[in-house]
């Protein structure tokens, strides 16, 4: 269950808190730029990871902005290299396969400099639960387009927009993963207004259900808008995501897990006492 | 810690005669290595498999096999952070393909063991890749200790330490092997080490939440300051000394702590001697016998550390000794050799790359023309 706290102002006789700060959350302000997508999906999968309060957390981070996770996750974490996060990740989780195993990675991470590992990751079928936080371009660096990229993206790296003749295509790698046997569940989300937050919050749990049961490997896509790396404005992005990316790749269960049908291939995580 | 019921489970004899290979993955286990990783590499593959046979008798030893070095370090990375042994083994290229990984681990002071046997294109002999395992393991300040057997025996032994000085080093220790003592094989003999004074691991990454988390292991890597530790507080004297220059500091310090380790063998009246490590020097020796007994006056320095390197034997030799470097490339402990020593005048040097190995006769002109040159010089002075 998410841990409670006391409201910081006293609540008129007979109301009751329904919305409150997770205790996880360091004292810090956010990290990431105005408009990121990054702020709502780490909030609502910290609150999932202590809903289901595993007895060991242990993850890596790749380098990108996605390394603030190390901040927010409520457990033993490691800065990998870029593209890596998802080997480095592995051999944790061969060290410490009765812990909850996460490793955050962006899509120039992934796609671009790490694309083997997380396929090699898929096959194995290692109880570790990836998160993919695609926004289509290199946010640390000034917003270069990535393999992640929507085609008509225009970056400073794609001035025109990103086409496939130049660029090459999107690497469609939620659908690609979902197509090996050792991948238990596959999602995709995107967290840019409160129904899909609110959606996504489901498809998270489902993923750290499957991870505590020891079913293998988890995979969540993060769609994720970057208004500083795509030159929008926060609204302006929002807008952008939903008429060029999520129209090609909406938020959906691409492989559910269905316990019966493929039991877990590991044993099972203990929850925390 | 995990070295203590090795001994017991194993199965093997404790001396046995077996490929050199095997017998470092014999010691690797029975030191408490837990995870393997090589991809197959001439001569790497024989160690994988052997690995996979003694596994069963190992407990908590691992028959994971990483797909790729490039995945393998950074699982490698990863795995000693949770705080377990583990080792890595390659040759060439496939060294090169982990020394990205290598510049996190050392950054992050973690302990692991590298198996390498340099060869050259072919499947012959190398000391080629001596720079960089001594002055470049990765990007960045960092330093692994390099360790050189000259034979089986020996491998076994510093294989066995390794893990040891991993562990109280907190840092990357490299067997340095070549192609030659990969396909030898010998009687050795598995003793066991006394590990007790090494401290409890209390920096692993274990993921227990009954304590508080562990986020800093690789925060004050040589990377320097990044966006995060700005962020994250961990550079907070930032214009001053930062945490990350301290912690280079520091780490530059732990490196030369380091007490390096030579062989000497008739130096204390040679006029002459070479200088060479591992097969090289194994085939110096017996040539050196026989030219002692026919009464000339020539002995051998083998470095047994290559980083650090023994520069203060080589300083003191030089100052009463011509010295001849005998390496099988074209030229790279000899600039250690040439810094450590009172003059590099003293300093001779004689090559073969590529494949090549010195024959004893090449090896026994080399080091009479070593000593006549040093007999002429001493003349001149005179």
């Amino acid at each position: 269950m998410t841990t409670t706290q006391e409201p910081l102002r006293a609540l008129e006789p007979g109301a009751k808190s329904v919305f409150h700060r997770p205790d996880v959350f360091v004292e810090e302000n956010t990290p990431w730029c105005v408009g990121c997508g990054y702020g709502a999906w780490s909030r609502v999968l910290v609150e999932e990871l202590e809903r289901l309060n595993p007895a060991k957390i242990a993850g890596t981070v790749d380098v990108a902005c996605l390394e603030y996770m190390r901040e927010v996750v409520p457990g033993d974490m490691l800065q990998a290299l870029h593209g890596r996060a998802v080997s480095t990740a592995r051999g944790l989780q061969l060290a410490n396969p009765d812990a909850f195993t996460i490793a955050f990675q962006g899509d120039g991470g992934m796609l671009n400099e790490g694309l083997n590992e997380i396929i090699h990751l898929a096959a194995s079928g290692q109880n570790v639960c990836v998160i993919l936080g695609n926004n289509g371009v290199l946010g640390d660096t000034g917003g270069q387009f990535t393999m992640g990229a929507a085609e008509g993206l225009k970056t400073p790296t794609s001035p025109e927009g990103r086409n496939e003749a130049e660029h090459g295509s999107r690497i469609p790698i939620a659908e690609m993963l979902a197509m090996f046997p050792g991948t238990a569940f596959v999602g995709r989300i995107s967290t840019h207004d409160p129904a899909y937050i609110y959606r996504s919050q489901k498809i998270i749990r489902k993923a750290f259900e499957a991870n505590m049961a020891g079913a293998g490997f988890t995979f969540i896509e993060c769609l994720t808008t970057c208004p500083t790396g795509w030159r929008l404005s926060p609204v302006e992005s929002i807008k952008y995501q939903e008429e060029h990316i999520l129209d090609k790749y909406p938020q959906e269960i691409l492989k559910d897990w269905n316990e019966e049908a493929r039991p877990p291939l590991h044993a099972p995580l203990a929850k925390r006492d | 810690m995990t070295t203590s019921t090795t001994e017991e489970t194993a199965v093997a004899a404790e001396t046995m005669f077996m490929p050199a290979p095997q017998a470092m993955v014999e010691s690797a286990l029975r030191a408490g290595c837990q995870l393997f990783c090589a991809y197959p590499i001439t001569p790497v593959e024989d160690m994988t498999e052997y690995w996979l046979k003694r596994v069963p008798d190992f407990p908590g030893a691992l028959s994971f096999i990483p797909e790729s070095e490039l995945e393998s370090g950074n699982m490698m990375y990863g795995f000693a952070a949770a705080g377990k042994r583990v080792a890595f083994a390659s040759t060439r290229a496939g060294m090169s393909l982990i020394h990205e990984a290598m510049g996190m681990i050392m950054g992050a002071e973690l302990p692991c063991v590298l198996f390498n046997f340099p060869r050259a294109g072919g499947l012959s002999i190398s000391q080629a890749d001596y720079n960089v395992a001594t002055k470049a393991p990765s990007h960045g300040d960092e330093k692994m200790f390099v360790l050189a057997p000259m034979g089986t025996q020996e491998a076994v032994d510093l294989t066995r330490e390794a893990f040891y000085l991993a562990d109280k080093f907190r840092n990357a220790v490299m067997i340095m092997a070549d192609y030659t003592l990969g396909l030898t094989m010998e009687v050795v003999e598995f003793k066991p080490l006394d590990e007790s004074d090494l401290p409890e691991k209390d920096w692993a990454l274990t993921g227990d939440r009954t304590r508080e988390a562990r986020r800093s292991l690789a925060m004050a890597a040589s990377g320097g300051v990044t966006a995060a530790n700005m962020a994250t507080g961990v550079d907070e004297t930032v214009g001053t000394i930062s945490g990350p220059e301290k912690s280079a500091w520091r780490r530059h310090a732990k490196y030369q702590s380091f007490e390096p380790r030579a062989e000497l063998t008739h130096l204390d009246d040679a006029e002459a001697a070479g200088v060479a490590y591992g097969t090289v020097a194994r085939m110096i020796l017996p040539v050196l016998e026989r030219l002692r007994e026919a009464g000339h006056r020539v002995g051998m320095i083998r470095p047994i550390t290559l980083y650090p390197f023994p520069s203060d034997v080589i300083n003191e030799a030089s100052g009463r000794m011509r010295l001849g470097v005998i390496e099988c490339n074209t030229g790279q402990m000899v600039d250690d050799v040439r810094l450590a020593a009172q003059s590099s005048a003293a300093v001779e040097f004689y090559g073969r790359p590529g494949g090549a190995a010195p024959s004893p006769d090449e090896i026994e002109g080399e080091l009479l023309r070593l000593l006549s040159s040093a007999n002429s010089s001493s003349e001149g002075t005179a």
